[in-house]
C-alpha cells in the first residue's frame, strides 16, 4: 500500500515539471535560478492562501506593559509546537497561560470607544482581551494584567499566540516542500509556478499565464477543502 | 534564502514582467531604473494608503492658546486620538460645519474634545476644540511614559526600546554596558496622543527591503503595483494585456493583505483569504 509521502516532490522534479509546463525544457528562456524563486513563492501563495503551515509561540507578559511584537518573539526556544521558528504570515489565535485555558478574546478599539469605557477596564491577574487594530502587522496588544506572567517556559499568566506561518525556503535539488505543505498538492505547486513565470512572456504567455493562475487558484481552494472536519460549526472560519 | 526581495530584485522582476529586462539592475529600453525604483516605491506607498496596515503612535504636545497643530511628519491620516494617553479621553472627530449649526464656538479654552481636519488646514494639520488651556507635560520623570533613549555617551542609540517604560520609580530597570538612561520621558498626562497610518520606508539603495512592517509574503507581489503603473503609459497592445493582469493582481494582493493583517482567529469567524 501507497503512502501519502511517496507523492512528495523535491525541487528537482518541481523544476522538471515547471520546465514542462513551460516547454522550456533546458531552461533557455527562463533559467533555474528564476525558476527556482518562482517554485519557492508558488509554495508561499499556496501556504499563505490556505493556511497550511501553523506555528505556536509564548510571549512573556509584562506588568502594565500593553504592546508586544510577536516577530521579535519567534524563536525557536519560545516555539511550543515543533521547536522550528516559522516565519511570521499573520495572527491566527492568542491563547492564555497555556492550550488547557480559553483563548483571549479578540476586540476592536472601535468597540472600546463606542461603549465609551476606558482601555484599562478588566485589568486583573491575566492579560485580558487582544486588539490589532491600531497597530502595524505583526504586532498585538492586550490590557495587560496587574502582575507579571510567570518566567518562560512556564505558561502560567503568559500568552501563547497561534500564527500562519511561512513555508521553509527550498534552497537544494533535493530539497522538498515545507514539511506541512500537504503532498497530495506539490504538483500543483508547478502550475502556481509556470503561472508566475509566463507573466513576464507575450501575448501568448500571458494568456497562458491567466489560465495556469486560475487553475492554481481552484487547487488552493481544494487544499482549503481538504481540511474538511464535518459538521461542525467552525467551517465558516475557514477562508475560500 | 528567504522569501524576503530587495529594491534590485524588485526593479529586476517589475522589469522582466514589464518585458524590458536588459541584465540585472539595468536600465531597461523603455524604462530606466530609477523610473522603475519610483514606480516601485510609489505601488508600496499607495498599497499602504489603500490598506492602512502600517501603523504608529505619537503625542502632540499642546501648547496654551494654540488651536491648530502639525500631525507627525509621516502620518498618512490619524486614527485615533485621545486626551491623556491611551487611558484617557478619546477626542471625537468633527466637521467645523458642525459647530456651526450647533451655534457652538470654536474658541472654547480648556481641555480639547473634538478635533477637526478641515476649516482651511493643510492635509498634515489638525485642529482641537476647546483650544488647549494649558501646555502639555514635556518632561516628567516620575509617571509612565515612553523611553526616549538610551545614550552611551556617544550619541549612539544603543537600545531602540519603543515601549511604555514601566517603573520608573518603582523596580529598577535593567540595563547593561557603559550607556546610561536619559530620564527625559515624554508624559501622556496633559497630552494628545496619536494613533495614525503612516507612510511606508522609502527604498533608494539596491539593498534595501521594503519597509519591515510590512508582511515578506507579499513582497513577491509588489512587481505587479509597479509595473502597472509603469505599463499605463504605453500603447503596445502586449502592455495593455499585461496592465490588466497586473491591475487585478494588484488589487487581489490589497484586498488579502487588507484582510489577513487583520485576521484575529476562528473567534471571529467569517474573514476570508
Amino acid at each position: 500500500m501507497s503512502i501519502l509521502t511517496e507523492y512528495r516532490k523535491d525541487l528537482a522534479t518541481l523544476k522538471n515539471l515547471t520546465a514542462f509546463i513551460l516547454a522550456d525544457h533546458n531552461f533557455e528562456k527562463w533559467d533555474e535560478d528564476l525558476v527556482e524563486e518562482a517554485i519557492n513563492d508558488a509554495v508561499l501563495d499556496l501556504a499563505i492562501r490556505a493556511q497550511m503551515i501553523k506555528d505556536e509561540i509564548a510571549i512573556h507578559i509584562e506588568e502594565d506593559r500593553y504592546i508586544y511584537d510577536v516577530k521579535g518573539w519567534i524563536t525557536a526556544a519560545n516555539n511550543a509546537v515543533s521547536g522550528t521558528n516559522k516565519e511570521f504570515g499573520f495572527l491566527n489565535r492568542v491563547g492564555l497561560s497555556g492550550v488547557v485555558e480559553p483563548s483571549l478574546m479578540p476586540s476592536s478599539y472601535a468597540t472600546i470607544n463606542f461603549s465609551q469605557q476606558k482601555i484599562n477596564n478588566g485589568q486583573g491577574l491575566y492579560a485580558n482581551r487582544f486588539y490589532i487594530d491600531l497597530l502595524s502587522p505583526g504586532k498585538l496588544q492586550v490590557i495587560p494584567p496587574d502582575a507579571d506572567g510567570e518566567a518562560l517556559p512556564d505558561e502560567a499568566g503568559n500568552i501563547q499566540v497561534l500564527y500562519v506561518g511561512l513555508p521553509d525556503y527550498m534552497d537544494n535539488t533535493t530539497d522538498f516542500p515545507d514539511s506541512m505543505v500537504a503532498p497530495q498538492f506539490h504538483d500543483s505547486i508547478a502550475i502556481g509556478a509556470a503561472a508566475i513565470l509566463l507573466y513576464e512572456g507575450n501575448e501568448g504567455d500571458v494568456q497562458r499565464a491567466i489560465g495556469l493562475d486560475n487553475e492554481f487558484t481552484r487547487l488552493i481552494a481544494m487544499a482549503v477543502a481538504s481540511e474538511y472536519d464535518g459538521e461542525t460549526n467552525y467551517r465558516g472560519a475557514r477562508p475560500a | 534564502m528567504t522569501y524576503e526581495k530587495n529594491l534590485r530584485q524588485l526593479v529586476n522582476l517589475t522589469l522582466r514582467l514589464v518585458n524590458d529586462y536588459r541584465g540585472d539592475y539595468k536600465n531597461g529600453k523603455s524604462f530606466t531604473v530609477a523610473e522603475v525604483i519610483t514606480a516601485v516605491n510609489d505601488a508600496i506607498l499607495e498599497l499602504v494608503i489603500s490598506t492602512g496596515v502600517l501603523k504608529n503612535v505619537s503625542l502632540i504636545i499642546p501648547t496654551e492658546d494654540v488651536q491648530v497643530y502639525t500631525l507627525p511628519a509621516d502620518c498618512l491620516r490619524p486614527i485615533q486620538l485621545k486626551f491623556n494617553g491611551l487611558e484617557g479621553t478619546l477626542l471625537l472627530p468633527k466637521q467645523v460645519s458642525q459647530y456651526d449649526y450647533e451655534r457652538d464656538p470654536i474658541s472654547d479654552v480648556g481641555d480639547p474634545v473634538t478635533f477637526y481636519r478641515d476649516k482651511g488646514l493643510a492635509y498634515n494639520q489638525i485642529g482641537f476644540v476647546p483650544i488647549p488651556g494649558e501646555d502639555g507635560s514635556q518632561a516628567a520623570t516620575a509617571s509612565a511614559g515612553l523611553l526616549r533613549r538610551v545614550s552611551d555617551g556617544t550619541d549612539n542609540l544603543t537600545y531602540d526600546a519603543n515601549r511604555a517604560l514601566r517603573r520608573v520609580t518603582g523596580a529598577p530597570i535593567e540595563y547593561g554596558g557603559s550607556g546610561r538612561i536619559v530620564r527625559g520621558l515624554a508624559s501622556n498626562e496633559g497630552n494628545i496622543q496619536v494613533h495614525y497610518v503612516r507612510n511606508p520606508a522609502l527604498m533608494a539603495k539596491a539593498k534595501d527591503y521594503p519597509d519591515t512592517d510590512l508582511p515578506t509574503w507579499i513582497h513577491k507581489d509588489i512587481k505587479f503595483g509597479a509595473g502597472r503603473r509603469l505599463l499605463r503609459g504605453s500603447r503596445v497592445k502586449i502592455h495593455a494585456i499585461k496592465g490588466v493582469v497586473c491591475t487585478n493582481k494588484w488589487q487581489m494582493l490589497k484586498f488579502r493583505l487588507m484582510e489577513l493583517t487583520q485576521e484575529t482567529g476562528p473567534l471571529t469567524a467569517g474573514r476570508p483569504a
